[in-house]
Formats: structure tokens, C-alpha cells, sequence
């Protein structure tokens, strides 16, 4: 069967860095396994941003730890595949997977705080990161920490580096670890709620920086988020997810204007944007989204699906389901979604 | 809406002490709140925006009486709150009311919902258990739970169906206003648009007269009449909706606009596009002058060594700013 998830337009040359090919991450817990991420697909290339968006709990961020090996050891990770240029990942030993985590993919983490250690300077944690990767010296390791917060912005980067991370207030914070990200010029930045901890105009900000950053180390971006906003303005591709599994999967303007997913089309009508008129009321989605130990049976959205069918609640859609001629959706009734989603977006405002 | 002013902040101030060295000493002082005035009316929306560290949610408190104003004051229906007697200001406190942000942390876990919401009721009003849990089911279906949820304990709730406990707890004395404190923030996406229409829903019933503070301009835009725009502790600009969010004069409400995400690719290609430099001074050492100054790419000299005052130029639409100035297509 082919893979829609793999199968992105190549609307960009980019070599094609990662590919995960039916990914499966369940959490063993007392109460039962957790299946976080149940049969993800998709493929990054260089030079794109790939969106990842969902709720709490729908496996973003878990997808992406299990590419770099970040989970607790509860975690089991399978997959049928998964390349990192053309190398595959899940035969790789622990000390291959420690020299492509940080010096190839990269991390950035929602929270600075927690990512960068209290005790250290700012510049030495940067240089640190370099000189496990690198070999140079630990003089020409300080002066590469040093250019690396200049080129994220950071105000007097000499005098910075001397400073601990206290010293730095949350978009300073942000920068600094992204700074230590960058720091070995990596091919694919993960960016996991980068901005959510920040204020509206530092978020501005470092997003802009992200997209400079990726076009100038000629990589490409992987943005988890839940901010659909956020991802109108920066992707060109995105990928939905819900309760663990992929439901859209498309370019940007096809995802936001040829909605193919009642999930994603519930999520965009439910949302105050600020070009609205602010009178009419919004449409929320009923109900919550569901524990990951007691997943609804068929299509995981079925309970809160506006359009649900007999057939929602007994088999499960994969991204196959929507048909042939568009965008990959997981949705039996996709084409029903599609027709009228130009009042979701284009005829609001 | 009426004319008839329900609350009313005049020149308010709270200052906290930053205390310090060997024998705590006050060593300087944060003044999160600087002379702030906004005024409700019967029946509206007034929204209050700001990024962290602004000072709305001091404000909120202060307005609700939660803390004392350092100087200025809260008038509440035409009395001023901080010189109210206990049993008067308890007789106040029915018909003014506050819901907060973290739904996990505002419900006591050991509390049965029903009896966190019987609970004002008894202290209040002094009704007995079987009086007060009629009260209680009938609350829990206006804000869209229903009536078994009373025997439960918070912990079997999600976020959402919390914030709809606080916001039953609020109404439960029939106040007149309730400042709502980042009432969604804490929420996920999808379950965010059932509150908003809830808390709207619940105005037009009940006549009710809001303060929402929040960071989000989206939801603040969608709910509000009026809004005030927060910086460091000031109100930087004031005005009806449309006046804020298409007529907007102030630099720092400009950015603020132009920074916010819309879920639109197109708009979002084609939006006029004003990216700050840097981050949110220190409020124990605000910048002099405009505080904003450090920040605003139209900063001269004369904005570091003189403030601009909250003037309203016509319009009702008061802007602190030397060089006010309409910029269109931000949003």
C-alpha cells in the first residue's frame, strides 16, 4: 500500500532528510499502553518547514522525540522505516544516534529553563555542545559560542556569555538555546513549541529568526506546535494530528483553504481571530479530546465529528481514506468537507 | 450597555517591595500598576491587554479588592472599595467577582464541586444544604454541566469543564461584574471557543459587565467593547474595539496587532509586518519618560526625557504617545 504521508508534493528540490515510515510509540503504563503515536508518516526536506499541529496529547512532540531518542525508558518505539539521509536510524548504535542528535537534527525545547543547566555560563554550555561535536580547541570553542549568540540576536554576545542563565529574561533565554542548537550547523532544526512560553512580540521575533537561521544554514524546520496561526504564517507544509495519529497532510494553503479533515476544519471555524468582526458567536468542538487509554473506537474523532457516519465509530480512516485526486486526509468523507470550506477561511473576515 | 458607570479605577498605583541583602530591608520597589483609570458600565466588555509583566493581573485584584491600591482608588458602584467596612465590603463582594486563569489551582481537590459551589451561598446568604445544592445543580446547568457533576471531585474534570466550575462559582451570588483573568489561556485550542461563547451567552442573560484580561488580542477583540492597552504598568491606549483594532495610534499597540498570528496564509503573506526589537524592560527600573521608548522605532529625545500623558485627542480615544499616528493594514 502506498504511503500518502511519504508522498509530499516536490514542490522543493531539497534532498529528502528524514522519512519515518509507520511510526508507532506506545508508553508502557500500569493503567495499560499508551499508544502515543499510532502509524505516522512523512518526510522532511531540505530547505521546507514542516508543520507538525495538534492538541495536548496528540503525539506531536512524541513523534519527534522518538526520531531523536529522547523518550523515557517506558517508551517502546517502532517503525517500518526510518532514514535519516538514507541512513536508517533505528538500526544505528546509541553513539551514531548521539552524534545525529544535536550535530544534525537539533532540538529546541518550549521551555529554556529547563533546557539549559543553572549552574553553567550561557557561553560555556554553547561551546560545550560544540566541542563534543567538533574538533577544535576550547578557545575556538568559546569564540564560536560567542558568534553564535550574535547571530541570534543576542546584544553584546561577549559579555553575555559570561553570564548565567538567570541573568537572561524568557526571549533571551529562548535565543540562547538556539544559539546551542545551531551551534554545529545542523540539517534539520526541531523546534517544539518554540514560542509558546514567550510574549506575542517576542514570539514575532524568533520565529522571523528561525526562518532566517534555516534559510542561511540552508536546512530545513520541523515546527511543532498548536498554534494554528502560527503555521499559517511560517510552513509550507503541514501535517495535523489527533489523538496520536495523522488526519491531514498537505501544503499550507492546502490544509488552511482545501480543508480535507472535519478536525481541522472544526479546529479553524473555532477560532476568534483577530480580522473578526467580533459579534458572531464561534463554533466550538463538542466534547474534550479523548485519553489515550480509552480511544474511541474507529475514527478517534468520531464522538466530536460534526459530519460522523455509521461507519466513523468501526473502521479506522488512515490518510488513504479520503481518496485519490488531493491531499492526503483521514477521513472517509473528506470530499464533504471540502465542499464548503471556503466560508471557513477566505469568507470570514 | 446603559451609561451608568459600574466600576470605576481612578489613579490607581500598586507598588510591591523588592526586599533584600541581610536584614530584608525594602531595597526598591516594583510598581506593577502606575496610575491606572478605566471606568465599566453597566453591561459591557472592557478588555485589558498586555504582555506578562504588564500589570493586568494586579490590576484584576486590585479592582476586585483582592489587594489594596497603593494610592488612587476602586470605586465600585459608586463606593469606594478600600474604605468599606469588612461587613460592607462582603455585601460588595456578592455582586463582584473574579474567575482566575489556572482552573487546576483555583478548585480546592479535596472539595467536592458541589460544595465549592454551595459554598458562597452559605457563607453569603446563609441558606442551608438542601436550598443551597438546588441553587447549585441549576448553576451547573447554566454553564453547560449537569446536575450529577456535584458529587464529583475537580480531578475528574479536564480543564475546560473546570473553568466552567469557576465560572459557575462566580455566579453563583448574581454578581453585576466579574473581572475574568486569562479565563481560556490555560485551555487546548479546541475546547477554548466553548468558554468564549459560554461567558457571552452568560452576559446577555444576566446583564453582566465584564474586565477580561488577557494576552491574547484575538479573544480580547472578539469579547470586548472597549479596550485598554497595558505596558509596563500604564495604560497606553484606550478605545472602542474597532478604534483599537483598526484605528490603532499607539506604537506599542501597533506591534502588538502586527505580531499576532492570524490562522490565514494569505493575510498572513500580505500584513504589514512591525517586529520590536529586544524584550520588556525591568519594572523595579522602568526606562524614563515613555516606557516604551527603549523599545518604539519613533523614539526621540524628547520621549526619554518627558512622559506622554494618556491624552484624548477628540474621538474618545485617549493614546499616550508624543507621535501618535494611524498605520493601516496591520491586521
Amino acid at each position: 500500500m502506498s504511503d500518502p504521508g511519504l508522498e509530499s508534493p516536490p514542490y522543493t528540490e531539497g534532498e529528502v532528510l528524514l522519512s519515518v515510515r509507520n511510526l508507532r510509540t506506545r508508553f508502557v503504563t500500569e493503567g495499560g499502553d499508551v499508544p502515543a503515536v499510532n502509524g505516522v508518516s512523512f518526510a522532511v526536506r531540505r530547505g521546507e518547514v514542516l508543520s507538525v499541529v495538534g492538541e495536548s496529547g496528540s503525539g506531536k512532540s512524541v513523534t519527534a522525540m522518538s526520531i531523536l531518542g529522547l523518550l523515557p525508558p517506558t517508551a517502546r518505539i517502532e517503525a517500518d522505516q526510518m532514514l535519516w539521509r538514507g541512513e536508517s536510524l533505528l538500526d544505528a548504535g546509541e553513539a551514531r544516534i548521539r552524534q545525529v542528535r544535536g550535530a544534525e537534527i537539533a532540538m529546541i525545547f518550549q521551555d529554556p529553563l529547563s533546557a539549559l543547566n543553572p549552574m553553567h555560563k550561557v557561553g560555556r554550555q554553547i561551546a560545550e555542545m560544540i566541542l563534543i561535536h567538533e574538533p577544535v580547541s576550547k578557545k575556538e570553542a568559546a569564540s564560536r559560542a560567542v558568534e553564535m549568540l550574535n547571530l541570534v540576536g543576542i546584544p553584546q554576545p561577549a559579555k553575555r556569555a559570561g553570564m548565567y542563565p538567570h541573568e537572561f529574561s524568557g526571549g533571551m533565554r529562548q535565543r540562547a538555546m538556539i544559539a546551542m542548537a545551531i551551534a554545529c550547523s545542523p540539517d534539520l532544526l526541531i523546534a517544539d513549541e518554540p514560542t509558546t512560553a514567550l510574549d506575542v512580540t517576542v514570539q514575532a521575533q524568533v520565529l522571523e529568526m528561525l526562518l532566517r537561521l534555516k534559510d542561511e544554514l540552508n536546512s530545513a524546520l520541523m515546527l511543532i506546535t498548536h498554534d494554528l496561526g502560527v503555521v499559517a504564517g511560517i510552513s509550507d507544509r503541514v501535517m495535523v494530528m489527533y489523538a496520536g495519529r495523522q488526519v491531514e497532510v498537505g501544503t499550507t494553503d492546502q490544509v488552511f483553504y482545501r480543508t480535507r479533515h472535519p478536525y481541522t476544519r472544526s479546529l479553524l471555524r473555532s477560532l476568534p481571530r483577530l480580522d473578526d468582526r467580533g459579534t458572531d458567536a464561534l463554533t466550538p468542538i463538542t466534547g474534550a479530546p479523548p485519553s489515550l487509554l480509552r480511544l474511541p473506537s474507529g475514527c478517534s474523532f468520531h464522538p466530536r465529528c460534526p459530519l460522523v457516519k455509521e461507519r466513523c465509530s468501526k473502521d479506522v480512516p488512515d490518510l488513504n481514506s479520503g481518496g485519490l485526486g488531493h491531499h492526503p486526509a483521514a477521513c472517509f468523507y473528506a470530499d464533504e468537507v471540502s465542499g464548503d470550506t471556503a466560508s471557513v477561511v477566505g469568507g470570514r473576515s | 450597555m446603559s451609561d451608568e458607570v459600574l466600576l470605576q479605577a481612578e489613579h490607581v498605583v500598586k507598588e510591591f517591595p523588592v526586599r533584600g541583602g541581610l536584614l530584608s530591608r525594602t531595597v526598591a520597589k516594583v510598581s506593577a500598576v502606575s496610575a491606572v483609570s478605566i471606568e465599566v458600565k453597566a453591561g459591557e466588555t472592557v478588555g485589558v491587554v498586555g504582555e506578562s509583566g504588564c500589570g493586568k493581573s494586579t490590576l484584576g485584584r486590585v479592582l476586585v479588592n483582592l489587594l489594596r491600591p497603593t494610592a488612587g482608588r476602586v470605586l465600585f458602584e459608586g463606593e469606594n472599595l478600600s474604605a468599606l467596612k469588612p461587613a460592607a465590603m462582603k455585601e460588595k463582594r456578592r455582586r463582584l467577582q473574579i474567575v482566575f486563569q489556572d482552573p487546576f489551582a483555583s478548585l480546592n481537590p479535596r472539595m467536592k464541586i458541589g460544595d465549592t459551589l454551595a459554598e458562597p451561598l452559605r457563607v453569603h446568604l446563609g441558606w442551608k444544604a438542601d436550598k443551597a445544592g438546588a441553587a447549585v445543580q441549576d448553576l451547573l446547568v447554566q454553564v453547560g454541566l449537569s446536575a450529577e457533576h456535584a458529587n464529583r471531585f475537580p480531578r475528574e474534570f479536564s480543564g475546560a469543564q473546570r473553568q466552567r466550575v469557576g465560572i459557575a462559582r462566580a455566579l453563583a451570588l448574581e454578581p453585576s461584574l466579574i473581572v475574568l483573568d486569562e479565563p481560556v489561556s490555560a485551555l487546548d485550542v479546541s475546547v477554548q471557543a466553548g468558554v468564549v461563547n459560554l461567558l457571552q451567552e452568560l452576559q446577555r442573560v444576566r446583564h453582566l459587565s465584564y474586565v477580561f484580561l488577557a494576552h491574547d488580542l484575538s479573544v480580547v477583540g472578539h469579547l470586548s467593547d472597549r479596550v485598554a492597552v497595558m505596558y509596563l504598568g500604564k495604560v497606553v491606549e484606550v478605545g472602542d474595539r474597532n478604534q483599537i483594532y483598526t484605528r490603532a495610534q499607539h506604537p506599542y499597540t501597533q506591534s502588538l496587532l502586527s505580531a499576532v498570528p492570524i490562522p490565514d496564509p494569505e493575510r498572513q503573506r500580505s500584513r504589514r509586518r512591525i517586529v520590536l526589537e529586544g524584550d520588556v524592560p525591568s519594572s523595579v527600573d522602568p526606562p524614563s519618560g515613555c516606557r516604551f521608548r527603549t523599545r518604539c522605532w519613533k523614539a526621540t529625545d524628547k520621549c526619554a526625557a518627558e512622559e506622554p500623558a494618556l491624552v484624548d485627542r477628540g474621538e474618545d480615544h485617549p493614546v499616550a504617545c508624543h507621535y501618535p499616528e494611524v498605520v493601516v493594514a496591520l491586521v
